[in-house]
């Protein structure tokens, strides 16, 4: 190795050690101590961290309840993530066709997505309010009937995908507009001439263009949807019942509820695995789309 | 019929930006059209406009018997070539070209059949499971015929389709599209900036500059007769020397003062240009008019050499006297040093005359 390349090497040391040493005190150090945690007897009654091996692992595996939560948080993530992109794409298309105001359109769209999710979930805990709420309020000024959006078992989930989706589609409209945007020109005007109607444009021609922004688009919001749990501790606390105890949720009652810390540990690391096999996914198919 | 008729057509971008002006052109069923002229001159708007690509502010179109003005692209069974080929970047070779023919609708046997007859033609016959990524510019450049020829459409039309090819690839091409023209028969309409594309491949040519047509014709009578100054130079490289004249009787005949250049002209010019004598007008001379030897009609003219370009065949050299640059296309023996004093020979009986304050060509016929 020459001299130029060793410099190098460590001028890119020099320059990572500071990232490298606030990771591994924030994020290193608490994941190993987490991973520990998920591996020993530690209760918060009785914090002894020895050695159990996959013993809590085992145990919650074990139980229908987790299987249930891993369950729900699948069909909730899957659920809001097909909404988001499904009227993201849609949002996205229409506002290409905007020309007066655009900045505006856009400004509006992502106010939910800057606002923080716990007001989110604040401002509909208070809409939805079975009673005074102004959605059954205005249903029954229609004469319709109340719904007890988020007290109502069969309803729940789906409130709380709803409430998912109004908040996150913004971004989904935003990383598609950007898609739609660096979309070139020529293929659009050869379809034209070659016979396609709109339709069929954005069946050929667009869809698949926009695919590898799309791919990028639904496995960021997998993953963020994985990991909701602030929706859920504001407004419904995983019920009626267990109708809404998403696994993030389920590790967090086992560990500060349950005190079973090592059990909630090791549920919050199988989320974990599954975020970073998303992860791995997401990576991969940005490394095929730069190929 | 597929002859193609703009009839004063016009793109007007408002606030008085035209992008074409009133443009009337007649094209021939099956002729080769070359649009030539610089940037901007409206050319490929032009194009656009017989493609619908472009929105017509006034005028009509008629390809054939229909009038198209009002028809979408995909209506007017046009196929158009793009300068950046402008191919499906995710479909194969082969799916490239049938998206046409399944837009409308054509059997699956045909569009095999005129898929492979197309890959045979232009040699795409190992590439049509490709991506357009996976091809070099010459080839995506043939893909790009190739989904305009399976369409058989009534008119092609091709925006530059050579400009980003290297210069051996562009010849090859060159003559490879006026085979793919005599052979298919077919209207064409090809727009270019490169004078030599256009001298080489246009059955007519038709010079543009700011959205208007400047002089339509076939390319040897252009080049033999250009209308103005602009067509004269544009159509040559060098360009055409320009150098302000004026003709004076002298002695029964004509005499002609040009800068460096004086002396009488011949019998026939002098018959020719009478009219415009005492008005200030412009010499036009070729490069290739601009002689190592003295002949029967020559003026001579003596200048510094500034500028010397060896190449190969024959030899650019431009000097200067008196202000004036001349260019001259010499045989390749001549070749002077930079800076020696060397005399040349204008051959007046193949010069052009320009009105000075037109810039409009006096006419050489009767």
């Amino acid at each position: 190795m020459g001299a130029i390349a060793r410099n190098r090497i460590r001028a890119g040391w020099a320059f990572a050690a500071p990232g490298l040493a606030m990771l591994t005190v924030v994020m290193g150090i608490p994941l190993l101590y987490a991973l520990a945690i998920s591996l020993s007897s530690m209760t918060l009654i009785n914090p002894d961290l020895s050695f159990a091996g996959m013993v809590n692992f085992a145990k919650i595996t074990a139980e229908p309840l987790f299987w249930h939560s891993l369950w729900l948080t699948l069909r909730y993530s899957v659920a809001a993530v097909i909404g988001e992109f499904v009227i993201g794409l849609g949002i996205a298309l229409m506002l290409r066709q905007v020309f007066t105001m655009r900045g505006l359109y856009f400004a509006v769209l992502t106010l939910p997505m800057a606002m923080s999710p716990i007001a989110v979930a604040l401002i509909w805990r208070m809409l939805l309010q079975p009673n005074l709420g102004i959605v059954n309020q205005s249903l029954a000024a229609m004469g319709l009937p109340m719904v007890d959006w988020l007290g109502d078992s069969s309803i729940a989930l789906s409130t709380l995908i709803s409430i998912d989706i109004w908040q996150q589609t913004s971004f989904v409209v935003l990383l598609l507009s950007a898609g739609l945007a660096s979309l070139p020109r020529e293929p659009y005007e050869a379809a034209e001439v070659d016979g396609a109607g709109p339709v069929q444009q954005f069946w050929y021609i667009t869809l698949p263009l926009l695919r590898p922004v799309s791919a990028i688009a639904i496995v960021i919001q997998l993953i963020n949807e994985f990991r909701t749990y602030d929706l859920i501790y504001v407004l419904t606390k995983g019920g009626p019942g267990i109708s809404t105890e998403l696994l993030s949720f389920f590790a967090y009652k086992r560990a500060f509820q349950g005190l079973q810390v090592n059990e909630g540990t090791a549920a919050a690391f199988i989320l974990l695995v599954i975020i970073l096999m998303i992860t791995v996914v997401f990576f991969w198919l940005l490394e095929r789309r730069k190929r | 019929m597929t002859a193609i008729t703009l009839d004063n057509i016009s793109r007007d971008y408002g606030c008085g930006i035209f992008g074409v002006r009133d443009v009337s052109l007649a094209i021939d069923e099956g002729e080769f059209m070359v649009l030539l002229g610089p940037s901007g001159c409206g050319k490929s708007t032009t194009l656009r406009m017989i493609a619908g690509l472009e929105v017509i502010t006034s005028g009509r179109i008629r390809i054939g018997a229909r009038d198209v003005t009002e028809l979408a692209p995909r209506s007017r069974n046009v196929a158009v070539v793009f300068q950046s080929y402008a191919l499906y970047p995710h479909m194969s070779v082969r799916e490239n070209m049938r998206f046409g023919m399944k837009m409308r609708g054509t059997p699956l046997d045909e569009q095999d059949r005129r898929i492979a007859d197309a890959a045979e033609i232009l040699g795409l016959d190992p590439y049509l499971d490709r991506k357009p990524g996976a091809l070099s510019g010459g080839q995506r450049q043939r893909v790009a015929l190739g989904r305009a020829m399976v369409r058989e459409p009534d008119v092609f039309l091709m925006d530059e389709p050579l400009s980003n090819l290297d210069a051996k690839l562009r010849g090859e091409m060159r003559q490879e599209l006026v085979k793919l023209h005599r052979r298919l028969g077919k209207t064409m309409v090809f727009v270019t900036h490169d004078h030599v594309e256009a001298m080489t491949m246009g059955d007519r040519i038709c010079i543009m500059r700011d959205g208007q047509i400047e002089q339509v014709g076939p390319p040897l009578e252009v080049y033999a007769n250009p209308t103005n100054t602009f067509v004269a130079q544009f159509l040559a490289s060098p360009a055409m020397n320009l150098i302000p004249a004026r003709l004076t009787a002298a002695g029964g005949g004509l005499g002609i003062t040009a800068g460096p250049l004086a002396g009488a002209l011949p019998a026939r010019e002098a018959a020719l240009y009478a009219r415009a004598a005492a008005e200030p007008a412009i010499l036009g001379l070729r490069a290739e008019d601009v002689l190592t030897a003295p002949g029967p009609a020559t003026l001579p003219v003596s200048g510094k050499v500034i500028v010397r370009e060896a190449l190969g065949a024959e030899n650019l050299i431009g000097i200067e006297t008196d202000g004036v640059t001349l260019s001259a296309r010499t045989e390749r023996q001549f070749l002077p040093a930079f800076g020696d004093q060397v005399t040349l020979h204008a051959d007046m009986s193949q010069m052009h005359l320009f009105n000075a304050a037109t810039g409009v060509a006096y006419p050489k016929g009767t």
